[in-house]
């Protein structure tokens, strides 16, 4: 049983697909460092990124992928999951033999878990950029969440256009990741423990007490259908929401 | 009167406006913070299930119209009061900037006149603007009889502006709503679809051209508290799409909010009606469906048991079935239970291999309704056979209640339905 620990950044995905095909070695399990902490027991090997190794890589995607195939590539690879690495060896070696036309066969079972793949990180990402609720502390803004999937790299670039003229950072406390951003210059990401959550400032709680309030308000009696609101907001997700923070629907 | 106090009187007055989408706004205004989103994007779900994503708020809730279906009417006995432009920009900001809203939807009670009112708007709009530099979403209300000087520059200031008509028929308002005409709500509507037409062809010739509405007008009509059928609201809302280039006509089921003997009593606000409707006018937008198909003097409303394209099938047998290889994009969202997604799905999948019934399943094509209305290849059951009974078709399409016992069922059992066998 092979197993091999990266460390979790795209260029060290890319850099071990470059170790695989030149050793022509499959490996069972792929995990960077925080599914290997929950996960499989096991020796992991750990593949070093190679920077050079990974734009080689990435060049011949660019040949091989359309545009619109490489985004799914990596939208697919934030899914993030126990056999996401090893789906997307699977997918490249089909596209390695079968070329473009690979990516429109939505009917083959390869295809089509890349294509699921991509479209619940696509989707999650979409609702967290609404759902995911700033909080003003001591310098700018702090938001937390505990996303399924790896969205915050999505969440970067809508998130840069919208708040410009303020430091944020976004907090995935799952993965005890961070998506940080300051003005003038582009988003990063970086590692923040989960221990680390930055404190309130004092204005914080009058706004939170208004927006719970105005929440409250905007519900039509006579039409309350707790079914729809947890279709599009599941319940998993209240946990950080100041509008429903504590709540629970029976 | 604190700030508290001022959001839940006056968001309370605004949450019967219906419309809260945030998409279609287009980048590209100066400013110092804020972006809109091409789509759209729901920021939570209030506990009737509906979206928010604007501040839904009127800049005052005085008026000296009295529409009797109407919570702000002026002889209605509820608290008064009115934003500050400074309040109202405070508010937009610190809720914009922790990811609340997308936006602004500000409407208001007719204050005065309704240019007193809309000066008022403006003037709060000029300061989120241009003092605050906020570029997201906002969407304005007109308010009938507003001059269109005014007007215009309402229109520069938001993204999305909407005049309500509030009900389908002269009649119906002259009864209800005295102080409206049909006339007082087509003319603000006809000065910005004007408006957007000239600005838009300016943009063209010149990027710096400045925005006009870019995400449209809206229109909102209540349901349920007048007498008329959907052929006269379908044919009404089918109108405006055609003549004012609309981007959204919102339904709104009649939620008793006074017992004005002029209003009808009802139990429950007619949800399904509403539901029906808005099928029928995505129908229209979407599908290429013209309302005298839907609904006619034979069958002058939508069926309450049906949506609208399952009940237009039953009604033309002769059109199916179809051949999922073979038949066009229009041809294909004819399809009960097949939309956009998945006939643009087959599209791309059929290009790849000669598709059956499973490969509809795979891609994600909900069978439920649609395998009744297709010509499939021998072995794959003969669902068609039931579009010459009517009757049988009918019993078919109805919705299912769901079993929670037997999850395994609900994905779509290949074998020919028990109709059949029975």
């Amino acid at each position: 049983m092979i197993s091999w620990g990266y460390d979790g950044t795209f260029e060290g995905f890319l850099s071990l697909l470059c170790h695989s095909w030149s050793r022509k070695i499959s490996p069972s399990a792929v995990a960077p460092p925080w599914r290997r902490r929950r996960g499989i027991l096991g020796d992991w090997e750990e593949i070093v990124t190679i920077p050079s190794q990974a734009s080689r890589v990435w060049r011949y995607l660019e040949a091989r992928l359309s545009p619109q195939g490489r985004r799914r590539l990596y939208a697919a690879w934030l899914q993030d999951e126990d056999s996401t690495e090893l789906l997307l060896l699977r997918y490249l070696a089909l596209v390695a033999n079968r070329g473009r036309e690979m990516e429109r066969d939505l009917l083959h079972p390869v295809v089509r878990q890349v294509v699921d793949a991509e479209r619940s990180v696509l989707r999650e990402s979409h609702r967290l950029q609404g759902l995911l609720r700033f909080r003003k502390i001591r310098e700018g803004y702090y938001a937390p969440l505990e996303p399924d999937f790896r969205v915050l790299p999505l969440l970067g670039d809508p998130l840069a256009a919208r708040y410009s003229d303020t430091p944020w950072m976004v907090h995935d406390l799952r993965r005890e990741e961070v998506l940080a951003f300051r003005p003038g210059q582009s988003w990063r990401m970086g590692i923040l423990s989960k221990e680390e959550i930055p404190q309130n400032a004092p204005e914080e709680e009058n706004w939170q007490v208004l927006w719970r309030e105005y929440y409250k308000v905007m519900a039509v009696e006579g039409r309350e259908n707790p079914k729809l609101r947890r279709q599009f907001m599941p319940q998993r997700y209240w946990k950080h929401l100041v509008e429903l923070e504590g709540e629970v629907e029976a | 009167m604190e700030c508290m106090e001022k959001l839940t009187i006056l968001g309370e007055a605004a949450k019967y406006d219906v419309s809260c989408s945030s998409s279609g706004g287009a980048p590209g205004r100066g400013g110092a913070f804020g972006s809109v989103a091409l789509p759209g994007v729901c920021h939570t779900w209030a506990a009737d299930g509906r979206c928010i994503s604007l501040l839904k708020v009127l800049y005052s809730n005085e008026c000296v119209n009295n529409c009797a279906y109407c919570v702000n009417r002026s002889s209605a006995e509820v608290r008064r009061a009115s934003f500050t432009p400074e309040e109202l920009a405070d508010l937009v900001t610190a809720f914009y900037r922790r990811n609340y809203i997308e936006g602004l939807f500000l409407s208001s009670g007719v204050e005065r006149s309704p240019d007193y009112t809309t000066e008022r708007m403006i003037r709060a709009l000029e300061l989120l603007r241009y003092q605050y530099g906020f570029r997201g979403y906002v969407h304005a209300k007109a308010i009938p009889g507003t001059s269109p000087e005014l007007l215009y520059k309402l229109g520069l200031l938001a993204d999305r502006m909407s005049v309500n008509i509030e009900l389908p028929s002269e009649e119906s308002l002259v009864r209800l709503a005295p102080q409206k005409s049909r006339h007082s709500v087509l003319t603000p509507m006809q000065t910005i679809s004007s408006a957007i037409e000239a600005y838009g062809e300016e943009r063209r010739h010149s990027p710096r051209a400045p925005l006009f509405v870019p995400a449209g007008q809206s229109t909102q009509l209540i349901v349920g508290a007048s007498p008329e059928r959907d052929l006269q609201i379908l044919r009404l809302c089918e109108h405006l799409y055609g003549r004012y280039g609309l981007k959204r006509v919102y339904y709104s089921a009649f939620v008793p909010v006074s017992s004005n003997p002029l209003l009808p009593q009802l139990a429950l606000p007619p949800l399904l009606r509403e539901h029906r409707l808005y099928q029928a006018d995505w129908m229209l937008r979407f599908y290429g469906f013209k309302a005298e198909e839907m609904v006619s003097a034979a069958y002058p409303d939508l069926d309450e048991d049906l949506d609208p394209k399952s009940s237009w099938a039953l009604r033309h047998p002769e059109f199916f079935p179809l051949d999922v290889n073979r038949a066009s994009y229009e041809e294909l969202l004819r399809i009960p239970g097949v939309g956009v997604l998945s006939a643009r799905k087959i599209i791309q999948a059929r290009r790849c291999r000669k598709l059956d019934l499973e490969h509809l399943q795979k891609i994600g094509v909900v069978l439920r309704r649609a395998r009744y209305f297709l010509d499939l290849p021998s072995g794959q059951g003969h669902f068609s056979s039931l579009l010459s009974s009517p009757e049988m078709l009918r019993q078919a399409l109805l919705p299912q209640k769901r079993s929670r016992e037997h999850p395994g069922q609900k994905r779509l059992p290949l074998e020919e339905p028990s109709l059949l066998s029975s």
